[in-house]
């Protein structure tokens, strides 16, 4: 062939090739061959399992599916008589938070510049031994669990080191227990839900934020059909904003934050009217407040007080109950009026209204009961060792707490912090309170370590669900039960146990349960409410309140929202797509408030204002919303972190450090106020 | 002084014309779309040679038994060596491939499905859920589906009447199979107008990449 014949040939060739896919497919498959380079990351496949647990951030039965020794999803479990497959927005996020980058990952020691070094696990010891030797007789303890069994191990470690500073965070169990507990209750109070026909709710978020949130919602779910037919329970809400139980109330009663005692005291003083059971306390009391007197303070209308307690007085097993956002305890009085109210309906220790639960002996010789531990405040405790009229303790040991951020400036939490010779906190995610401690210590994810939830704030009966280890623990954590056991041992104190799953098997056996059942299938024990031991309920605590102080000119709310996670978690990976964008915005929280209270301060929609306090005063963006009532404003706690990671840093502000607290006078319990100001930015 | 008017020109030489064009262009194309394309395959075979037929004919299994959806809304692809062995711990028949599974495999403790090839193996950072391409979804319109068999075909290889699995085709440069779609396929339906409104068929990008 010659020259020319070649190229011809080369031309057709090339042609050829041009039109047939050679050349494109294997273009194609070059890009997809660059999918396998050996740097990019693969899915690691593996044993695909799904173990049943509870979340330890809010006791919610959980499946969770592991594949591979690695946990992908965390779901409600249906074989879970309890909560039926329920789950809650910080359920959801436990294996997002399990892998989030806000994980303390190696023991941290405060150098003397103030950063952090990290130390390994043997050096962590070593201070941990020496420091809690050193502090014999002067340790505190906090915690923000307190339905867990571990806590018996914490609080018998506290004894044993010769000290009965255990606190539990403050929260509305504080409050309702020693309410209870003063009017003559001899266990701890429940409330049982799933068994009442009528509920009001002063303040509880129930379907949303308090208590067994995932169990209240399963029996809304069977209790409210959709196929048409009637609901089994029905349920009012007063409070000041139409959140997500008053969404599904049969109806919302506005009443203005600060006011929740004037509300029971006028639904006190309705009951009482032609009633046979006369009480000096609830005659003296009912006095105070004519239901038209209380409506007018509350922010709602004579009407629809009287609606309310027609329908509980109509109904067969109506229940009464009290509540806050987390940890905005209102003080033991609203509890008071609330037991009151049940008490004048016949419905203490009843099926569907306020029972006794049983009071759980401790396990361990040394530990301390929770009904004691409940009654120790850790705001008084704060403002005591601040002011001077109490010595500091020499050690502080804080699990997985974080009351720097959600305690108000009124509780001297840093004043306190700065006397505590050493503070040491276990934590699984880096926290505002990790940043004010000398020695910060990884603990293990609820996912990964032995622990219970046993008859948690909000229950109706007793009931215990255990968690188990899903996977090993990540970075260099180690389960907190675990450690304090072996400390115990190193210092050569008995505490009575020898490792978490002998104490959980110890309860287990109290309870009159097969520990490893419970174990394998992850079903909640719940004890049936057969064997009441009536309480003699005493009204004569109320005659000792004062009169409530008279309702503010304008009022705060803080509200929560699950996605927004708790003092300890953060805003959880992920879920902050579930709060609104304009939430989220960089120092700045949103004030919402209906168009009327807007155009009587001036505001208008999205423009900037301040909410003042006693605390001072921080930049808000007005947001109308018309399910706020009249004359308030309402403002989402769980913003405006300053430590945890770039999902929670920097967005919004943390209203929490603005709010004011007070003691309660007799209880000294802390009461959050809501008197604050809207003004013009 | 040599007179070059009078040399002959050697005639134009045409072996060629078209003639050489044509050959290459013939040649390139047969090369182009057969050989290439079988050059880039490397045939493999299944670790056992498992019969569909069998299992629904005289077992009287249906697909669901071993491919489901799982509670949380993951599909169950392939069953694992555990569900097999809940009929074959011990040899049920007389197959030779049978008493191979059960010594290779149920025995040792060896996990089949981390061995079966995959014929519709999707790159990791492909997201397919098999929830959201039910009947419930997809049939609800398109009722020329008549059984969920019909559905699972558009995508799949139709195995249920095989008794043996088709020959495993992978891709030498990619290394994955032939059958394995591609995006133009996956558009098909999801940028198609038609879905639009109507399906949660978006074609935006993190449908599928996450």
């Amino acid at each position: 062939m010659q020259r020319r014949g070649f190229l011809k040939f080369a031309l057709g060739g090339t042609v050829g090739l041009v039109a047939s896919p050679a050349i494109w497919t294997t273009l194609y498959d070059l890009a997809y061959w660059t999918q396998n380079w050996g740097w990019i990351p693969r899915l690691q496949n593996g044993e695909d399992q799904s173990v049943a647990t509870v979340s330890k951030l809010d006791g919610t039965p959980l499946k969770v599916r592991v594949n591979g020794g690695r946990v992908i999803r965390a779901s409600g479990n249906k074989e879970n008589e309890f909560s039926k497959g329920g789950l809650t927005p910080l359920a959801a996020s436990e294996a997002q938070l399990l892998y989030c980058e806000s994980r303390v990952k190696r023991p941290l020691k405060r150098g003397p510049d103030g950063g952090y070094a990290y130390i390994d696990w043997s050096e962590a010891e070593r201070i941990l031994k020496e420091k809690t030797k050193d502090a014999q007789g002067s340790l505190a303890f906090l915690t923000a669990d307190a339905s867990s069994s571990l806590n018996d191990v914490y609080s018998a470690f506290t004894a044993e080191n010769g000290s009965q500073d255990f606190f539990f965070m403050p929260s509305d169990e504080q409050a309702a227990n020693h309410a209870w507990r003063a009017m003559g209750g001899m266990g701890k109070i429940g409330y049982d839900i799933a068994n009442s026909d009528c509920i009001l709710s002063v303040g509880a978020n129930f379907l949303d934020s308090w208590g067994t949130v995932a169990h209240n919602r399963a029996v809304f779910d069977e209790t409210h059909p959709t196929d048409g037919s009637e609901a089994g329970q029905a349920i009012y809400y007063a409070g000041a904003m139409q959140n997500n139980t008053a969404a599904v109330a049969d109806a919302w009663i506005p009443v203005k934050p600060g006011t929740e005692e004037i509300f029971l005291l006028g639904i006190l003083g309705e009951l009482a009217k032609n009633s046979l059971l006369v009480d000096p306390a609830i005659s003296g009391l009912s006095a105070q407040y004519s239901p038209e007197a209380a409506a007018k303070a509350c922010g709602c209308t004579a009407k629809q007080l009287e609606n309310v307690v027609s329908a509980l007085k109509n109904a067969s097993r109506p229940l009464v109950f009290a509540g806050t956002a987390e940890g905005q305890s209102l003080g033991s009085g609203v509890h008071m009026l609330a037991i009151a109210i049940n008490y004048m309906l016949g419905r203490i220790n009843q099926d569907g209204g306020l029972v006794n639960l049983p009071e759980q002996a401790p396990l361990l010789p040394s530990a301390q009961s929770t009904a004691d531990i409940l009654e120790r405040n850790f705001i008084a405790f704060c403002r005591q060792v601040a002011d001077g009229s109490l010595a500091a303790p020499k050690l502080l040991f804080i699990n997985d707490a974080n009351p720097v951020y959600a305690l108000s400036p009124n509780a001297k939490v840093q004043e306190c912090f700065a006397k505590i010779a050493y503070k040491i906190c276990f934590a699984a995610h880096w926290s505002e309170t990790c940043a004010e401690c000398d020695l910060v210590l990884p603990i293990a994810h609820g996912l990964e370590r032995f622990d219970d939830v046993f008859t948690p704030y909000g229950s109706g009966s007793i009931n215990w669900t255990l968690a188990k280890p899903v996977t090993e623990p990540h970075y260099q954590a180690r389960p907190l039960g675990e450690l304090i056991i072996a400390l115990a041992d190193e210092l050569g104190l008995d505490l009575g146990v020898s490792d978490i799953p002998s104490l959980l098997e110890m309860r287990a056996n109290a309870l009159g349960a097969d520990f490893q059942e419970y174990l394998e299938s992850g079903a909640t024990y719940q004890e049936a409410n057969s064997a009441f031991t009536l309480p003699v309920i005493s009204l004569m605590p109320l005659l000792t309140k004062k009169a409530p102080a008279k309702a503010p000119e304008f009022a705060l709310h803080v509200y929560t929202n699950a996605a927004a996670g708790n003092p300890s978690t953060g805003i959880p990976p992920y879920a902050n797509r579930a709060i609104a964008d304009y939430q989220l915005q960089e120092g700045l929280c949103v004030a919402q408030m209906n168009k009327a209270t807007a155009e009587k301060l001036g505001l208008a929609d999205k423009t900037k204002a301040f909410v003042e306090t006693q605390n001072g005063r921080m930049p808000v963006l007005v947001k109308l919303y018309e399910g706020i009532m009249p004359d308030t404003a309402a403002v989402m706690a769980g913003l405006g972190h300053t430590e945890f990671d770039r999902f929670s840093v920097n967005k919004g502000n943390n209203i929490l450090q603005y709010t004011q607290i007070d003691m309660e006078a007799g209880s000294d319990l802390p009461v959050w106020s809501g008197a604050a100001k809207v003004v013009k930015g | 002084m040599e007179d070059k008017s009078k040399e002959v020109k050697p005639a134009k030489s045409c072996g060629c014309g078209f003639g050489p064009f044509l050959v290459g262009l013939v040649l390139a194309l047969v090369i182009g779309w057969s050989v290439i394309p079988s050059l880039k395959l490397e045939e493999k075979k299944q670790p056992i040679a498992f019969n569909h037929t069998v299992h629904i004919e005289n077992a009287g299994m249906a697909c669901e038994d071993c491919h489901f959806l799982r509670e949380d809304g993951t599909f169950n692809g392939l069953p694992d060596t555990a569900s097999c062995a809940s009929c074959h711990a011990e040899a049920i028949t007389e197959s030779e491939e049978e008493k191979r599974f059960i010594n290779e495999y149920v025995v040792k403790g060896r996990e089949i499905r981390n061995e079966w090839l995959v014929y519709q193996k999707q790159p990791d950072n492909v997201f397919f859920s098999h929830a959201a391409h039910s009947m419930e979804r997809c049939g609800t319109c398109h009722t020329e589906f008549e059984t969920t068999q019909q559905l699972c075909n558009v995508c799949h290889l139709d195995v249920a009447s095989t008794t043996e699995p088709p020959v495993y085709k992978e891709n030498r440069i990619s290394t994955y199979s032939v059958n394995t779609m591609k995006m133009p396929e996956c558009e098909a339906c999801h940028a198609n107008p038609g879905h639009y409104g109507t399906t949660n068929a978006s074609n935006a990008c993190f449908v599928c990449h996450k």
